[in-house]
């Protein structure tokens, strides 16, 4: 089942990629589609990143929730340098003392 | 002057230029080794999904919802959502690559993501024009997707050696965040963020994990919203902006 839902997900991906290049061709865009495309990013990216900062076992969880501070830390590092690595390795270890260790 | 650049040089160029990105597209890589098998997939769909699938955001969110077990359907719609961003790569290489017959815009398609198009595009736009310019990006995508796989490879092998007590789980969050902290460039694509934040957390109990694209299409339409509604405050010689809400969307 796994691989079915990963040959779909291929061809979705590759079918949005190819749409213009191969199907659709040198034809513009409605300009409303383009700005309604405009914000998948951040708009995808959200609602994915929200829960899993934010909610413990399904329930909001905000005071004694390491993620959220650690998130916020990496946030302020994800704007300021614009890197990925640095992004990420900050709210690693934010999360592990906020934690108050490793284990 | 100069001669237009050889298909060798236009592809070596592709992979120079496309190079620096690795710094950040090979961590990621790794991650989704580690977390596709941390979330208890077969190394096999883990290792295959990045040749398969080809695009880092699409592989998380498989991994993530497969994990959760959340339904086919759900998986692949989701999966659609997150993808129709290359809708407009593909609108804007299109002028560069429409000369080029069926075999190669399939291959350059495939390769078409994000980081590669964005470094080609730069390349198409701010450099004069020749007749092997697809090679970069040919150059730019296959450079990606190499490392790609390797980086891959690499995770799982990490993944089954890291306690999932380490709560690396954590890094998914990290690296959208470290995606899309830079596209947070204007109020509208502000409003898009928060609207999908507020939604997701008050639509995560609808069933079937359909909070991904409630949330997704809700931050879309919030930041078109806020677009038109700027564009009319400043076009109209009507202050009252938000009239024009209405009449736009």
């Amino acid at each position: 089942m796994i691989w079915l839902v990963m040959i779909a997900s291929g061809l979705m991906t590759f079918a949005s990629r190819f749409s213009m290049i191969g199907l659709i061709g040198n034809r513009p865009i409605p300009q409303r589609l383009r700005r309604l495309l405009t914000y998948t990013g951040p708009a995808v990216m959200a609602s994915i990143i929200t829960p899993e900062v934010m909610l413990s076992g399904g329930e909001l969880a905000i005071m004694d929730n390491p993620r959220i501070l650690a998130f916020i830390g990496a946030a302020v590092i994800a704007v300021w340098t614009r890197n990925v690595l640095a992004t990420i390795a900050t709210g690693m270890v934010l999360l592990w003392v906020l934690k108050g260790g490793v284990i | 002057m100069t001669r237009a650049p050889s298909a060798w040089d236009e592809f070596l160029t592709g992979v120079k230029e496309e190079s620096p990105l690795l710094l950040g597209v090979v961590p990621f890589g790794m991650i989704y080794g580690v977390l596709g098998v941390e979330a208890g997939l077969d190394p096999l769909v883990v290792f295959f999904m990045s040749s398969i699938v080809f695009g880092g955001a699409s592989q998380v969110i498989v991994t993530q919802l497969a994990a959760a077990s959340a339904g086919s359907l759900v998986i692949a719609s989701t999966v659609g959502i997150v993808n129709l961003r290359h809708m407009l790569y593909s609108a804007r290489m299109v002028e560069y690559l429409s000369g080029l017959g069926r075999g190669w815009k399939i291959i350059l398609s495939y390769l078409l993501t994000d980081e590669a198009f964005f470094i080609s595009l730069n390349r198409m736009e701010n450099r004069p024009a020749g007749p092997f310019m697809h090679y970069h990006l040919l150059g730019t995508g296959l450079t990606l997707w190499v490392s790609w796989q390797f980086a891959t490879l690499a995770g799982i092998v990490i993944g089954e050696a890291i306690p999932p007590s380490l709560g690396f789980g954590f890094a998914i969050p990290l690296t959208f965040l470290a995606i899309t902290a830079p596209q947070i460039k204007s109020w509208p694509a502000a409003a898009a963020l928060i609207t999908s934040a507020v939604m997701a957390l008050v639509c995560y109990e609808m069933p079937w994990n359909l909070w991904i694209i409630t949330a997704s299409l809700a931050g879309m339409a919030a930041g078109y919203i806020t677009e038109t509604a700027r564009a009319g405050n400043q076009d109209g010689d009507n202050k009252n902006g938000a009239n024009k809400i209405g009449r736009g969307s």
